[in-house]
């Protein structure tokens, strides 16, 4: 006994057309659908009672899949390619340190002399990368017998040098994705990165996991971002709030005097925002007129 | 050959055995050789088990808690909010059977990779990329459910909680809601929060049981909740 259809809902499964108690007594092309009035919605649960009693379960499966790809192949990845790009750069540096603070204790062993003098990993490995120790004992204005490591048999030698060659080429790569980061920053997000800088407002992105979270942000959080351990601290026991978190290291905080890094921050955070919304809307560029604003007010204090 | 019993009528599809001297929880795989997160398979026969871990599957923690039932049956159509990567979600899959079907909602593009091509597999997993507070979208796209699941640790998610089973679950049904102490509140004590979440839900809904699920996963609670018949 079949219904005068009433109603239509356009469910992703179908269009079905919809009696006065919420059975579906048509789907897709039914004569006539276009014209009804949408589904209201105090019939919405008999409605999708009738879907569960009267459709097969892999019409919603084959049109759920199909629409949930279609959103994840039309996704912007622009600030994600950038986010990967930040992370990659922070491991790095954590690899370097670690890849130098074994290339200098191994190399010590040969020529202590030359690794007491170089502190930093990438100098170090580009100096043994490049020369023999020979060569190297003569920069040092030194011989064999003057030195206190001692000379290695080939195979070993050449063990610590390719160890110095990685280094050398993951600085290159480091060079490589910092100049990546900062043109794609200037690009994409112009007014943001004016204020924030390539580095720190990459790392800012990172964190917060997409521009459009940046942009959702209150200044406050943004200020905070990257301090969350003693936020939280602050929140649950009577310890002192944080000031900053990863905007600390943007040089306008950094080189604030002492009683003053509070308020830079949070300045800073204030303007970092408004430019990032700007940006987010397809604003036009404002960032040197927001800058100044900024250098204006934290001269004065 | 694993000893493996079943759980009984209140679980079904799910077996006890064990690991060491270590009870073990599995589901009977709805595919067989088809292992979602690397989990150890048993085979038996033409059967397959998948192992259950609790510390990964705040579910499987309830149960090995001790929760008296979690209200899902073989052949029920689940509404799945907070998919994830779909690790609990084969596992409701298994339970559910091939007359079963699990709509597996999550707002997460990057998760959403990872269940697609876990659902490839599964014929019952139906990947739904929308926001579990959407309730007008996610009325597009679902139907009816027999059980509502809920794991997506919001602020307000006891609210979300009850408006998604306001519509979508069926009269009589069960729901499951998994509470994460620390995104609804930071400063305040989990015991005193799962006293207020459980008040709040008292008022809509009846409280079958619930559990902590410390320790495989800390300053957690999961309530299983039943629908009253029409109101």
């Amino acid at each position: 006994m079949a219904t005068a259809p009433r109603y239509r809902f356009n469910h992703l499964s179908g269009a079905y057309a919809v009696a006065g108690d919420g059975s579906i007594v048509g789907a897709d092309g039914v004569r006539g659908t276009e014209g009804l009035p949408p589904l209201p919605e105090g019939h919405l649960r008999e409605f999708l009672a009738a879907l569960r009693s009267q459709v097969p379960a892999h019409r919603f499966r084959t049109t759920n899949t199909a629409q949930t790809r279609r959103a994840i192949k039309g996704h912007h990845y622009d600030d994600i390619l950038l986010i990967h790009a930040a992370h990659l750069l922070e491991e790095i540096d954590k690899a370097m340190g670690l890849l130098g603070k074994r290339l200098a204790e191994w190399y010590a062993i040969t020529l202590p002399e030359l690794v007491e003098a170089i502190p930093a990993a990438e100098t170090l490995a580009k100096r043994i990368a490049g020369s023999s120790r020979s060569e190297l004992l003569a920069s040092l204005g030194m011989d064999d017998s003057s030195s206190l490591g001692v000379g290695l048999p080939e195979a070993d030698d050449r063990a610590v040098r390719s160890l110095a060659e990685v280094i050398v080429s993951l600085a290159d790569v480091k060079r490589c994705q910092a100049e990546y980061i900062k043109t794609g920053m200037e690009r994409l997000y112009p007014n943001y990165t004016r204020l924030a800088g390539a580095a720190v407002g990459a790392r800012l992105l990172a964190h917060a996991g997409s521009f459009a979270a940046i942009v959702r942000m209150t200044a406050s959080k943004l200020q905070m971002l990257g301090a969350e351990k003693a936020l939280f601290r602050h929140m649950r026991t009577k310890a002192p709030p944080p000031k900053h978190g990863l905007i600390s290291q943007h040089p306008l905080v950094s080189g604030a005097k002492r009683g003053d890094k509070g308020r830079a921050a949070r300045m800073l955070a204030d303007k970092i925002v408004i430019a990032a919304r700007v940006d987010y809307f397809k604003g036009t560029y404002v960032a040197d007129r927001l800058y100044e604003e900024l250098e204006v007010k934290l001269c004065r204090s | 050959m694993p000893q493996l019993s079943p759980l009984g009528q209140k679980f079904p599809n799910i077996f006890l055995g064990r690991k060491g001297n270590r009870k073990a929880l599995y589901t009977k795989s709805l595919v067989p050789g088809e292992p979602v997160y690397g989990e150890e398979l048993l085979r038996d026969g033409k059967s397959e088990y998948r192992s259950w871990d609790p510390s990964r599957s705040k579910l499987a923690a309830a149960i090995m808690k001790g929760i008296s039932q979690i209200g899902v049956r073989e052949g029920d159509y689940v509404l799945y909010l907070g998919a994830a990567s779909g690790t609990t979600v084969s596992h409701v899959a298994d339970i559910v059977g091939k007359r079963g079907l699990v709509f597996a909602v999550d707002m997460a593009y990057r998760t959403m990779r990872d269940l697609l091509f876990m659902a490839e597999k599964r014929p019952t997993v139906v990947p739904i990329l929308c926001d579990a507070n959407d309730t007008k979208e996610l009325a597009r796209r679902v139907c009816l459910a027999d059980f509502v699941y809920m794991d997506v640790a919001q602020k307000d998610q006891v609210r979300i909680f009850l408006k998604n089973c306001d519509l979508f679950l069926k009269d009589e049904g069960f729901a499951v809601l998994c509470v994460k102490a620390r995104s609804i509140d930071v400063t305040k004590k989990p015991k005193q929060l799962y006293r207020t979440v459980l008040k709040e839900l008292e008022q809509r809904i009846t409280v079958v049981d619930h559990r902590e699920l410390d320790p495989f996963e800390k300053d957690h609670a999961l309530f299983v909740v039943k629908r009253s018949a029409r109101r």
